[in-house]
């Protein structure tokens, strides 16, 4: 089986004046391809900490004393590792190091979406130039292609390519080589948004795009672009950069608007020219997970995307993300405390407590038929509407500083023996695909 | 026990006022449990707080065992106090940093340090009594809710007003805190007047359930007539939004709320089932069925 990214064996813990929290000990976590795999945990289970280890984000007091993230075929996280003895000065270059090897995967290959969608977008900025910016950094040579596209394109190629869509009802694949086949790169997204689009008609439509040509730029704007679209970065040069620079935000609103009004986001262009204070709760979401999108990644993080949101709005966020999943071809992570959202949008669930996952497996498994006596509980603990009884689980979560010997779960669990106080349970694997770490389960 | 009569709350806004809750009359009755449901913004933490007189109503009246408190000054008031008392939501902004919890916990006997009457409300919520010397920040989540609870036991209520109380807690302590109240509910006889935006949460705790939208009550009823057979359409899709246990997905969107004012029934605008009338006139409570009421032209 081939992995999006898999976590091994991580163990990372903060050294803080009351003492070393030992937050993650020993997570395995692996993301297949297309999938959504839902991270469960009440707070302090290391849900966060994984997704943010995962994108490096670590502050300088937090020791990764072993393991991996492997994406692509590397270690993320070996300048973190390769640490031999721990001081927050050694690790605060490590993690500056971490930093810079890590940009230009962070937002293109692996992007990340915060829980509170307020505190994640800058409040000064319009919401546009928030999401150009991630394309401007990281695929300013997209920006070229299509606004040179446009350029390049006479009034004769797009005729030719309206043809093209209609006769072949807006197939993908078709557009595309008539598009490479003319080296108008770029422009068939353009023109298949259009097509798409359905609050307007078909004759503007058509209008729209014939007129994707003939557009004019000046030629030392020409030339820059064309070098970006050859493969050279952006040009540091200080007058031709700023010139440069806003071509590309220009290009980079336009592609937003397109982006968002495929995320149900209405009246797109008016959207991205507004600040972040102007939009609902829902809508900032939607903008957030539209920054995270854009770029096409590999691995997209969920940090509880849903949990400050109203129940309404949260119904539109679940239906978002499944829609996702049916049309990108990324993997998610979707981590939250709340185990019915995580029914709703994962195909497989793990279960964090106390830095460990105890139990994964696919999500009616480990929703119908739990084999661990955590998951067991923690599911006899949610409120539903068909009105059972619930009841919750006895003690409190175990202080991260001293956690008991032996199995995490041993002083809240009814089914503790001597050797869950002693040592630490492996994960058996119970049946396909579902892997519990609990002695119960061992033996089979 | 309680009971409001046409209550409005107004602020002023820039262009305009507006009702934060607009004509809510509501009767709650002793030893039972009312919920009152909505989204943010529909009003239903106002509503408790004008309740408990922390918020004074624009228009309309409120009654405490048959006493008119609408217009008492704080002095009358504070006969009052001790028997009636909010749980908020948020526990860690809810006490003062500065205090320990044995101090916190006897607030409400305003001075009077009763030793016997804190260690008896801390062993009702299940807390040791080595907490009084802690301060609010060496607490857990659950710990904290829980000296909340009982420093609004302390001074014996007959009636508390829960304000999301538990939608800050892990579930494993949510479940906990509810059975919780449910216990103290039975056994010390007390009337909750319970906030929630959970639906299975509204499911589990109440007598009663009263749905409110955009400060307007829509529907209410017996929580087990409301929840087997929701009327309103709001409380239906409010009911389709929650992420089902059995996992067939029922999601429905609503659209994104246009916050204009119109004219008729305020849920129009986001209604499916709309007809013509509803933007006319805003309908009223009608009783449909002993103990159900809704606000919706359909029926």
């Amino acid at each position: 089986m081939e992995y999006a990214l898999s976590v091994k064996d991580l163990r990372v813990s903060f050294y803080t004046r009351r003492g070393v929290f030992k937050a993650l000990n020993g997570v395995n976590l692996e993301l297949r391809r297309g999938e959504v795999l839902g991270v469960a945990g009440e707070s302090g289970s290391g849900k966060s900490t994984t997704g943010l280890a995962i994108m490096g984000l670590l502050p300088r007091n937090a020791k990764v004393s072993s393991g991996s993230v492997l994406f692509d075929g590397r270690d993320l996280l070996a300048p973190l590792t390769s640490i031999r003895k721990f001081s927050t000065g050694r690790n605060e270059s490590a993690i500056r190091k971490l930093h810079r090897e890590l940009a230009p995967i962070r937002g293109k290959r692996i992007s990340m979406v915060f829980q509170e969608p307020m505190t994640s977008l800058n409040p000064v900025l319009q919401v546009g130039y928030q999401i150009a910016e991630t394309l401007v950094i990281h695929n300013p040579s997209l920006l070229a292609s299509r606004k040179l596209a446009r350029v390049r394109a006479t009034r004769e190629d797009t005729t030719a390519l309206l043809k093209v869509i209609k006769e072949n009802e807006g197939s993908e694949t078709a557009v595309r080589e008539f598009v490479e086949s003319r080296h108008l790169k770029g422009l068939e997204e353009q023109a298949l948004f259009i097509w798409r689009r359905n609050d307007i008609n078909e004759l503007r439509k058509e209008r729209l795009i014939l007129d994707l040509c003939c557009e004019k730029v000046g030629s030392t704007t020409k030339r820059l672009l064309e070098s970006l679209e050859g493969g050279m970065g952006i040009t540091k040069a200080p007058v031709l950069s700023r010139l440069l620079r806003r071509v590309l935000f220009k290009e980079g609103y336009r592609k937003a608007v397109e982006f968002l009004s495929t995320l149900g986001v209405p009246n797109p262009e008016k959207v991205v020219q507004m600040y972040p204070h102007e939009l609902s709760g829902g809508m900032r979401q939607r903008i957030v997970i539209a920054i995270a999108l854009i770029n096409n990644p590999d691995v997209v993080i969920m940090d509880e995307p849903t949990s400050a949101v109203d129940v309404t709005v949260q119904a539109q966020i679940l239906e978002l993300v499944k829609d996702l999943k049916r049309r990108v071809n990324s993997s998610f992570i979707f981590i939250s405390h709340d185990l019915s959202v995580l029914g709703e949008v994962s195909d497989r669930i793990a279960i964090m407590y106390g830095g460990r996952v105890v139990e994964v497996g696919p999500k009616e498994i480990v929703l119908k038929a739990p084999r661990h006596p955590y998951t067991t509980m923690l599911i006899n603990a949610i409120p539903t509407l068909d009105g059972r009884e619930i009841r919750g689980i006895e003690g409190e979560a175990p202080d991260m500083r001293n956690p008991p010997p032996g199995c995490i779960f041993n002083n809240r669990c009814p089914f503790a023996m001597d050797k869950c106080r002693k040592e630490e349970p492996p994960s058996y694997k119970v049946s396909e695909d579902h892997y519990v770490a609990c002695f119960l389960q061992g033996g089979k | 026990m309680v009971e409001v009569r046409d209550l409005t709350v107004s602020y002023k806004v820039k262009g305009g006022t507006l009702n934060a809750v607009d004509g809510v009359s509501l009767a709650v009755r002793k030893g039972e449990t009312v919920t009152v449901v909505g989204e943010s913004g529909s009003g239903k933490t106002t509503l408790g707080m004008v309740v408990l007189r922390l918020i004074n109503p624009t228009s309309g009246q409120v009654f405490f065992k048959g006493e008119d408190i609408t217009r008492l000054g704080e002095g009358e008031l504070k006969r009052f106090r001790g028997r009636m008392q909010l749980i908020p939501q948020d526990p860690y902004s809810s006490m003062n940093p500065r205090l320990r919890v044995g101090e916190i916990v006897s607030e409400p006997l305003l001075g009077r340090e009763d030793r016997e009457k804190v260690k008896e409300a801390l062993n009702s919520v299940g807390l040791d009594w080595a907490v009084v010397d802690r301060y609010p920040h060496e607490l857990s989540g659950g710990q904290r809710q829980r000296a909340l609870i009982a420093r609004a036991l302390v001074s014996d209520p007959e009636f508390l007003v829960l304000d999301e109380p538990t939608s800050n807690l892990d579930v494993s302590i949510q479940a906990q805190i509810l059975n919780l109240l449910l216990d103290l509910q039975s056994s010390r006889n007390l009337t909750y007047l319970f906030i929630t935006h959970n639906m299975a949460v509204a499911k589990y705790v109440s007598d009663r359930v009263a749905v409110m939208y955009r400060g307007r009550l829509v529907e209410i009823g017996d929580a087990k007539e409301v929840m087997s057979n929701p009327l309103h359409p709001y409380t239906k899709a409010l009911f389709d939004a929650v992420p089902e246990g059995d996992f067939r997905a029922k999601l429905r969107e609503l659209e994104v709320r246009d916050e204009g004012r119109q004219k008729g029934c305020r849920y129009s605008d986001r209604c499916k089932f709309v007809r013509d009338q509803c933007r006319l006139r805003e309908p009223d409570l009608l009783k449909v069925k002993e103990n159900h009421e809704v606000a919706c032209i359909l029926y």
